[in-house]
């Protein structure tokens, strides 16, 4: 095949491309720009086309009869001239039809220019022979790699990756997907017993476990057989499975049947993945407890979602969470100093959940303060305060549940007792939907319509559920400053009476483009016939209203 | 997302591996990685050749491409008017075309989108593509993968037994 001999060019085999002299190569390049910057580009196939070609030359015995025609679809075919290093001049006219020409294989050369850039190569047939001749090299490539060759010129041709459907099958494609797509795989299974299984598919599967898996979970809801198992079972395989990747950035440990993990197993699990972790979910308590915020968050962490754990001596000076973006605590016990200043470390957080948390008072009064310039949402669930004061620039959702509160004070939303008006309106403007459901206020203590409506120009959705009594009634009302941009409102009360339906009325009064309204109330299921006549009067005063607002859909939600 | 080089209405030309022509926004191409760079390298004069992307896949692709462009911009024009609910619903009924889009194809059609939305660099196509293979692999043992994507085995016994081994709690 090609080598030191060819004249014009010849093959070096250190850096696996044809050599070309320049001034032959520029010289050819004039009358065949597709080929320009091809010269001494690297070809990895080179010596797998020279064996299959090998084999192929002696089936031939030597001789080589063209089986096939070559279809000419180069336009500038009829240019080529005797200067042409590659185009025989004995065929000065560059006929398509070759497939009468027997000739001798010995004359011809075929030199193969890898593009790198665009992964083709190009075939260039020297010496009188025609693509045909190397067909079985071809096919090889057509074959395995599932490239399709074009004809540039009658002596040039494109092989390129082209119409891989023609020739494949899935099991093709699944041995040649990347490495790091299979990983992208893995990681989406969900349970790590599921990777685990999967990842005795092959080695290119196995790899792609060891170096390119991004998430790892063991959830007790998963797979059953997990609750049957020991603690110390438990602890060595999850040890086992961590250890056997790298580069993990999310790992979830929800096991909600375990009462305690060793120490230094979680310490362990978690010092194996810091360094890349983005996501960690983990709900088991530990005893001594490990402080999981500092190990992790220093690095890469952005979601943290903990339960049953305890975060203390946070320290603003020297620790800081850069990249925490979404925090979650369910029954973790901190002390309110702590909560308040690791809002500060978070620096880019935007989501915050409290469940049920175990806050530690060092005075009598139960207050929480949380300042954050970032915050956007905030989910607070089952939790008792005397005071609890947010202040957020930026938030923009905020629900509470179950909550008991004395003072509430919201720079960014509705405070109760003691409001601080001030400031209020600038930093609240942003909030764009407010939830008051089933919060106990006292009376007076209310967030009135007035207050909502200049706090929250841009409101959208509302929702409150009052217990309505006399006071709180014409208080929440007070004021005349409609919910300009308010689009949905939901309104609830613990009893459906007279009163609910003239609040739903005075609260319908002040948004002008609501359209839709969703009214919650608790039936009870004993009803005595003063209950269903109140009932019925409601339903009456409802229909009766919502003729003056058409345009108003309205849904009853009652439990 | 916006670069100097980005004009609404200028548009790039994609050419597939079987030489078709396609079309794209510039706007709807920033979300190929790939483009994205090249258009900020001020590279996409002419055809750009997408050598490892097919045309049926090209149009698949351009097809995902332009919904996604599509919703973002009314998803703006929405927030806006401060109209979350309708935004909620937005997402919810994109989840609902990539699921039909995804679930339409057979597994050569998977394959190929994995692999051109690797090339191309689209990251949220090819997290899709990668999902819907994992909902096909999920609870299968590695006999059952290998059959269902005629992978042959190149374990040895030896290595196979050692893994299996190593992770005996996934196998009993």
């Amino acid at each position: 095949m090609l080598g030191p001999s060819a004249s014009d060019f010849g093959w070096n085999d250190d850096i696996k491309c044809v050599v070309v002299e320049k001034i032959v190569f520029d010289e050819w390049v004039k009358s065949h720009p597709a080929a320009k910057g091809l010269r001494n580009k690297h070809f990895p196939y080179y010596e797998e086309l020279g064996i299959v070609f090998g084999k192929d030359r002696a089936n031939r015995q030597g001789a080589m009869r063209f089986s096939e025609t070559v279809e000419e679809i180069g336009n500038e075919d009829n240019q080529h001239n005797g200067d042409d290093p590659f185009y025989p001049s004995d065929e000065l006219n560059g006929n398509v039809n070759m497939s009468s020409t027997n000739i001798p294989l010995m004359q011809s050369r075929a030199i193969f220019f890898w593009d790198p850039f665009f992964h083709r190569i190009f075939v260039c047939i020297h010496g009188g022979g025609s693509l045909s001749e190397f067909t079985p090299a071809i096919n090889l490539l057509l074959l395995t790699h599932s490239w399709g060759v074009f004809s540039v010129s009658s002596r040039l041709w494109e092989i390129r990756l082209v119409d891989l459907r023609l020739l494949s099958s899935f099991f093709w494609v699944m041995e040649n997907l990347p490495v790091e797509v299979i990983g992208n795989i893995l990681s989406r299974l969900g349970g790590a017993r599921d990777v685990v299984i999967a990842s005795a598919t092959c080695c290119k599967w196995r790899d792609a476990y060891r170096r390119h898996l991004h998430t790892l979970s063991f959830n007790s809801n998963d797979w059953p057989p997990y609750r049957d198992l020991t603690t110390s079972r438990l602890e060595i395989l999850i040890t086992q499975t961590i250890f056997q990747t790298s580069g993990l950035q999310g790992l979830s440990i929800m096991m909600d049947d375990v009462d305690e993990f060793s120490a230094s197993t979680v310490i362990a699990w978690l010092m194996y993945t810091r360094e890349t972790l983005r996501r960690l979910f983990y709900n088991v308590r530990t005893t001594p407890n490990v402080n999981i915020l500092d190990i992790c968050g220093r690095q890469k962490l952005e979601t943290l979602v903990l339960a049953h754990n305890s975060i203390t001596g946070v320290e603003p000076n020297f620790q800081r969470f850069p990249c925490l973006k979404s925090l979650s605590l369910s029954y973790v016990s901190i002390s309110a100093l702590d909560l308040n200043i690791l809002l500060t470390a978070c620096q880019k957080i935007e989501i915050l959940e409290l469940i049920n948390p175990e806050i530690a008072m060092s005075d009598a009064q139960v207050t929480v303060e949380l300042s954050s310039l970032t915050l956007k949402s905030m989910f607070v669930e089952a939790i008792s305060l005397d005071k609890f004061v947010l202040e957020a620039d930026c938030i923009e959702l905020l629900h509470l549940k179950d909550c008991a509160l004395e003072v509430f004070e919201l720079v960014g939303k509705g405070s109760l007792k003691h409001f601080k008006i001030d400031d209020m309106i600038s930093r609240s403007s942003k909030l764009k939907k407010l939830r008051l459901w089933d919060v106990v206020f006292d009376e007076d203590e209310i967030v009135d319509l007035e207050t909502i409506a200049a706090w929250f120009p841009q409101l959208n959705h509302l929702s409150l559920s009052y217990d309505l009594r006399e006071g709180v009634f014409h208080y929440s009302l007070q004021g005349s400053t409609n919910l300009e941009n308010l689009v949905v409102l939901e309104l609830g009360c613990a009893v459906i009476n007279d009163l609910f339906s003239h609040w739903i009325e005075g609260i319908l009064k002040r948004c002008p483009k609501l359209k839709k309204l969703v009214i919650s109330g608790v039936v009870s299921e004993i009803k005595t016939h003063e209950e269903c006549q109140m009932l019925a009067n409601f339903t009456s005063s409802i229909v009766h209203l919502m003729r003056k607002y058409l345009h108003v859909e309205v849904q009853f939600e009652y439990e | 997302m916006s670069t100097p080089s980005v004009s609404v209405n200028r548009v790039l030309k994609l050419k597939s591996s079987d030489g078709e022509i396609f079309e794209v926004k510039q706007t709807v191409a920033v979300q190929s990685g790939v483009l994205k760079q090249m258009m900020e390298d001020g590279c996409t004069e002419g055809e750009i050749p997408l050598n490892n992307v097919d045309s049926p896949t090209l149009a698949k692709i351009i097809e995902w491409c332009n919904k996604h462009h599509d919703n973002d911009v009314e998803g703006r024009v929405l927030s806006e008017e401060r109209e979350k609910e309708k935004e909620k619903e937005k997402a919810a009924d994109m989840k609902k075309w990539e699921s039909e889009f995804i679930d339409a194809l057979n597994r050569d059609e998977i394959y190929f989108l994995l692999t051109g939305s690797n090339y191309m660099d689209i990251k949220e196509l090819l997290d899709c593509a990668a999902q819907k293979v994992a909902d096909m692999v999920k609870g299968k043992t590695p006999e059952a993968i290998r059959e269902m994507f005629n992978i042959q085995s190149d374990f040895t016994e030896e290595e196979e037994e050692a893994i299996r081994k190593e992770n005996q709690w996934a196998f009993d």
